[in-house]
């Protein structure tokens, strides 16, 4: 089974400690929320994986070879950031050619698919491009290429919806006909909910959630009601975050037993992973 | 190194596109233009004798630094280790070396070829010889080849300093010469004739001897490229 | 007291509870095949491994069954048997409910009958 290893990754800039002992694992054929506030670290955790930069200390391994400046194990890992990286006088044509030429092969019928749906100018220079179509660009080269592991940070940034619902089309086709990791590091949690299996949460650099969604959403309500009737009903619970609602307060409890006893005033549901995210993340 | 000969082929096409532009430049305003003045004027009065060689050596430095301020980051996106990025650098800088006297040398010999263009000749080397030699050649070669170890090393500086700094290094830069000659006016007389003679040695200035400077050229590319590894090798990309 | 979650269960559950819908309303008939798991990711957006627990559900209930190499086809006795499980929880599902509300409401059981009745007449 092919996996990404994260172990005990530190990364300093100076005094700043960005990332403090991630250890994660990503498997094989699965598609990852990667979640987190801005300046949590999620970008930089990427940047490591992909090679852009090095860990102050730890290691990235894939099927336990070390991956930093390893291009077997890189040929098989994929980022696709805010900052393109691309030379911004290359027309597209010219960059999906010479993506081509690094990976050996290149998904053309996939690609030219995803140009006609989206209606991409294959001659406009990549730096000439709206934000919206630099990241359908960034996408179908993601999406083309035979990578095993790809990393997409924000990859809707800039799209309308109608594009985003073509992009969670192309996403899932591919996904089903060529099976492979996919993170989506995104602060659309939203609409991308439904897609993710697992769920990690980086905050403050840390790792504080690494679990599989639908256990995670199982496990938890939000419980309103007012006063003293929710403190008392709550006292024993593992209440994560708190917050007040019209006249009322909502409690965000996590390893909540599916069934209880609930006294008049108090409304039990489940929370979607927005809803859980916030409250984590406050 | 799986990513070698795509990273080569990337940077010579990219690279070869310049020296297009570069020599339809160069040809344009030391041939194209005083053929066309002697043609109108129908006198021939113009005479001109370029050489090739110093303006290529400043091309290696535009172009050195062009290949690390845009073709890095394009080859870390696509999983490139930085040891192959810096080979296929030095690869890239070899072959187009080598293309460029080529070039130079068929320009030098067509251009006499061509009856009807008279008084302009392309020439090579600063020694002013208009005949090729090997010596001349290779001299040549490295001159472009220190061209690009220059361009590479200040584009790698330029990328890895943050701006601040920048700025102190160009203004101390600036400043050096004038600081070396304040300095070498202050040494006494005998030391100052030591210091010519040395440098006119290594040079091979005083032999004329065209290898020892050849040496003396390849030595300090060496040198510079080592600094480009030192710093290229923990490049981020941000 | 008994209370349990408001409205929204797992996704695969109601993946697996709207296909179940649509088998006992007719819209899949036995023999029919239902959309692909791909096809359901992509309307929905959901996961497609998600999408697949959900008919598995389904499948080990013996409501739909997979053809190799065609996909998922209604089988003969679905719709009775969903019917017949929707029947037998329909005491748990709906009436405890109604009956609980009734109480809170001070209604009492010939009151309810009443209602009841006048809702079948309402037909």
């Amino acid at each position: 089974m092919s996996k990404i290893q994260i172990i005990d990754i530190n990364k300093s800039y100076g005094k700043k400690h960005v990332l403090k002992n991630i250890n994660l694992t990503f498997e094989e054929n699965k598609i990852y929320g990667l979640l987190g506030r801005n300046g949590a670290g999620k970008s930089t955790l990427m940047n490591l994986i992909s090679n852009r930069e090095f860990p102050t200390n730890g290691e990235i391994t894939l099927n336990g070879e070390v991956v930093t400046e390893n291009e077997k194990a890189l040929s098989q890992i994929y980022l696709s950031s805010e900052k393109s990286l691309f030379n911004h006088d290359a027309k597209i044509k010219r960059i999906f050619k010479t993506a081509e030429s690094y990976y050996g092969s290149f998904n053309w019928k996939l690609a030219i698919e995803m140009i006609e749906k989206f209606d991409v100018d294959i001659n406009s220079k990549f730096g000439k491009l709206s934000t919206g179509y630099s990241s359908i660009t960034k996408l179908i080269i993601a999406l083309c290429i035979p990578a095993k592991f790809i990393f997409l940070d924000e990859p809707i940034l800039g799209l309308d919806a109608n594009h985003r619902d073509l992009f969670y089309e192309f996403l899932i086709e591919t996904y089903q006909e060529q099976p492979r990791t996919f993170v989506v590091a995104t602060h659309i949690i939203e609409e991308m909910e439904k897609l993710f299996e697992h769920i990690i949460i980086i905050k403050d650099g840390m790792v504080i959630d690494d679990v599989d969604l639908d256990e995670l959403l199982n496990s938890c309500a939000i419980i309103e009601g007012s006063g003293s009737i929710i403190d008392n009903f709550t006292k024993d619970l593992d209440v994560y975050y708190e917050s007040k609602v019209i006249g009322m307060k909502r409690i965000y409890a996590k390893n909540f037993p599916s069934i209880s006893d609930a006294p008049d005033g108090i409304n039990i549901r489940r929370m979607n992973l927005q809803e859980y995210f916030v409250g984590r993340t406050n | 190194m799986m990513k070698l000969l795509p990273n080569i082929k990337e940077r010579l096409r990219r690279t070869y596109f310049s020296m297009g532009n570069f020599y339809a430049i160069f040809l344009t305003f030391t041939v194209l233009i005083p053929v066309f003045t002697n043609f109108i004027t129908s006198n021939n009065s113009v005479s001109t004798s370029v050489d090739p060689s110093i303006p290529s050596f400043f091309y290696g430095i535009a172009i050195g630094i062009v290949l690390v301020t845009s073709g890095f980051n394009s080859s870390i996106q696509f999983g490139t280790s930085r040891k192959t990025i810096f080979v296929a650098y030095i690869i890239t800088t070899v072959i187009i070396s080598i293309s460029m006297i080529v070039i130079n040398l068929f320009l030098s010999i067509g251009i006499r070829q061509i009856s009807w263009i008279k008084n302009i000749e392309v020439t090579s080397a600063a020694f002013h010889l208009s005949q090729y030699s090997l010596g001349v050649l290779v001299f040549d070669f490295v001159l472009i080849m220190i061209g690009f170890s220059f361009g590479i090393l200040i584009g790698l500086i330029i990328k890895r300093v943050k701006k601040e700094y920048l700025l102190i290094i160009g203004t101390i830069l600036m400043f050096t010469p004038a600081l070396v000659s304040y300095i070498v006016e202050r040494l006494s007389h005998d030391v100052q004739q030591q210091l010519l003679t040395f440098i006119s040695v290594i040079t091979g200035a005083e032999n004329r001897n065209i290898w020892a400077l050849i040496t003396m050229i390849l030595v300090i590319t060496i040198m510079l490229h080592l600094g480009s590894w030192l710093i290229i090798r923990r490049q981020p990309v941000k | 007291m008994y209370f349990k979650f408001d409205e929204e269960k797992p996704l695969y559950l109601q993946i697996a509870q709207q296909i179940e819908d649509a088998i006992l309303q007719g819209i899949y008939k036995p023999g029919d095949q239902i959309p692909s798991t791909t096809e359901v990711s992509k309307d929905y957006r959901i996961n497609p491994a998600t999408v697949l627990k959900g008919m598995n559900i389904l499948v080990n209930k013996n409501l739909i069954e997979k053809k190799r190499g065609l996909g998922m086809f209604v089988t003969q006795d679905s719709q009775t048997e969903i019917l017949e499980n929707r029947q037998t929880n329909f005491y748990t599902d709906y009436v405890l409910d109604t009956v609980k509300r009734a109480q809170e409401l001070n209604i009492n059981l010939n009151e309810l009958q009443n209602l009841i009745k006048k809702g079948y007449e309402n037909e």
